[in-house]
């Protein structure tokens, strides 16, 4: 009973519990895809809670990251003919090493001037997917074929939902580990209160390259994933909506929140398709997006955690005015512990 | 032996000199009160000891041969020096007891990747500094609160928690930084004593910056007082009380006007 307290067994047993009901259920290929796009913005939205709701560094370029991871798998997969799980890794790494780039910019700006570079940074590299045809056929795009795993082609979503939710899994899992360790502390520690973070040994310079590390080889996997499962890309789809939806993922499904990133991935995809089924409200043009930005003002105003933990925090406030009758009861002295 | 040794510390922000050629020990396991009145750059002098300022001229040497100008400000809490702040400085989004596990931030084994894959090493770590935390909740008399948010704590019990994060990190020279603003008597009356078990059971020195006169006299053996960045007195807190230069500076010209 102990086991299924621990944290990664409940996101294990999640796992593989949703990754089968589509062989359980008849589900149409276009909901699997979407299905399958929620689990690659997962991925992204959890590298970049790393770097927004951990680290407290802000990024509006993270689509560059995805762009990247996308076409490294195009063109080592197709011209490069490496198998596709190396090519997803590689697909991982290569944005993370222009990650720590990014990162050292980071280390001299802050707040919205760190805004306005990484907005920079996200224009210039999507520019440079238009100019580079050699790397991504400009804008006749480029395409990849389905992946094969050790001979097994993925041709159903179905069976790529289950590749994705595997991948998702090891990624939840090594975030949820390294954030509960020291890394996560010190990164919390950094946002919190920069002073005392290096009053306590905690290197700026070590763990603001690490977020940016991190975020950016998570935009990569999940770049690498939808090159594979959409099979052609261009540069359009890398440009600012992505990285301002990116922003709506975490912050309606939680700042530092495993969970949240994973809800505000699932969010940010499905909303727009439940309003198209909706008939008065699809004849509103763009309304999905009105409907992001209110959603994200109006979270941001009632729930600032975000939607992940909307739960703790009405049992807080509830605790809260429980501890506050206890105190008035007592007759004051809050500061009764303190004497050692 | 000299813990701390300042020697000739100058800066000056925008051609004012916050400091002037300022000097003065500290001994091994001593209690020394920096004070001074408002202005007199005492936190300055803390910045620049814990590295946060570089200072213009003059030497910190730490522990007989440590030039403490050759670390950076996250490293000298590796040579066994911390600080804390004027107006608390906590990690509000973290529990209590994450608070004071950061302490170990520099001790802590296991690279990003045996914590990501969480290795029994890194397993092992996490109880160790776990109950390491404990054990100094325990100490300070804050037992229970562990897994509360520190940002819903009393003031007094912030403060605790800054001081058990500051001994987290096993230090030998603990800078205590106005560790009595905000107390009312009977607090700083029983931080008196926790200031002085903290020297006898942990076994180190302590530098602290007070406006509390009734603290630093109480727990201070040695007392440094410092007016517009320069000293003007040293010596026992008896010797301290009796300095005319001393009630000049406090009390300013009007004393000087009744004497």
């Amino acid at each position: 009973m102990n086991l299924l307290k621990n944290k990664a067994v409940q996101y294990t047993i999640l796992a593989f519990v949703v990754a089968l009901i589509p062989l359980l259920l008849d589900i149409n290929r276009s909901t699997l895809t979407l299905w399958n796009m929620v689990i690659i913005y997962a991925i992204i939205a959890i590298g970049f809670n790393i770097l927004l709701g951990y680290a407290g560094q802000i990024s509006l370029g993270h689509a560059a990251f995805m762009g990247l991871g996308a076409y490294i798998a195009a063109n080592l997969t197709g011209n490069l003919e490496l198998p596709f799980l190396l090519s997803l890794v590689l697909s991982g790494l290569i944005p993370m090493v222009i990650g720590l780039i990014l990162g050292l910019v980071a280390l001299r700006l802050e707040g919205h001037y760190l805004a306005i570079a990484t907005l920079g940074f996200g224009v210039a590299i999507q520019q440079v997917f238009k100019e580079w045809t050699a790397f991504t056929n400009g804008f006749s795009g480029v395409r990849a074929d389905n992946p094969v795993i050790f001979g097994l082609e993925i041709s159903e979503r179905e069976h790529y939902f289950i590749l994705g939710m595997i991948i998702l899994l090891l990624l939840v899992l090594f975030a949820h580990y390294l954030l509960k360790s020291k890394t996560g502390r010190a990164l919390l520690a950094m946002r919190d209160s920069e002073h005392a973070a290096q009053a306590m040994g905690v290197s700026l310079f070590k763990y603001k390259l690490i977020a940016f590390a991190a975020s950016a080889f998570y935009a990569g996997i999940a770049g690498g994933l939808f090159m594979h499962l959409i099979r052609f890309t261009e540069p359009n789809a890398w440009g600012i909506t992505l990285s301002l939806n990116l922003l709506a993922m975490v912050v309606i499904g939680g700042l530092a929140t495993i969970g949240g990133s994973i809800i505000g991935a699932g969010f940010i995809v499905m909303v727009p398709e439940f309003i198209k089924d909706i008939e008065f409200l699809a004849s509103i043009k763009s309304f999905a997006t009105i409907f992001t930005g209110f959603a994200m003002i109006f979270v941001i105003m009632f729930f600032p955690h975000g939607i992940a933990r909307i739960g703790t925090q009405i049992k807080i406030a509830l605790l809260n005015r429980r501890n506050s009758r206890v105190d008035k009861g007592k007759g004051g002295a809050p500061n009764g512990r303190s004497k050692g | 032996m000299a813990v701390l040794k300042v020697d000739n510390l100058s800066i000056s922000f925008g051609g004012l000199k916050a400091i002037d050629s300022l000097s003065f020990e500290v001994e091994e396991k001593a209690i020394y009160g920096l004070i001074g009145p408002n202005g007199a750059g005492k936190t300055t002098v803390f910045n620049c000891i814990s590295r946060f300022y570089t200072p213009d001229e003059g030497d910190i040497i730490f522990n007989n041969d440590i030039d403490l100008q050759k670390y950076r400000v996250h490293d000298v809490v590796k040579v066994g020096l911390v600080r804390t702040f004027q107006n608390v400085e906590l990690f509000k989004s973290m529990t209590v007891l994450e608070n004071i596990i950061i302490g170990q931030h520099s001790n802590t084994k296991g690279g990003i990747l045996a914590q990501g894959l969480y290795l029994p090493k890194v397993r092992k770590e996490e109880k160790r500094i776990r109950e390491k935390a404990l054990g100094i909740m325990d100490f300070l008399g804050i037992r229970g609160i562990e897994h509360y948010p520190v940002a819903g704590q009393p003031y007094g019990v912030m403060k605790l928690i800054e001081i058990g994060r500051a001994l987290m990190t096993d230090p030998k020279l603990l800078l205590l930084d106005e560790p009595a603003a905000g107390m009312n008597s009977k607090e700083t009356e029983a931080l008196t004593d926790l200031i002085r078990r903290i020297r006898d059971e942990y076994d180190m020195t302590i530098v602290l910056v007070e406006h509390d006169m009734s603290l630093v006299m109480n727990a201070c053996e040695r007392i440094c007082v410092i007016n517009f960045g320069a000293k003007i007195a040293e010596g026992t807190p008896a010797e301290i009380q009796d300095h005319p230069g001393v009630q000049e500076a406090y009390l300013g010209e009007e004393a000087s006007a009744d004497a």
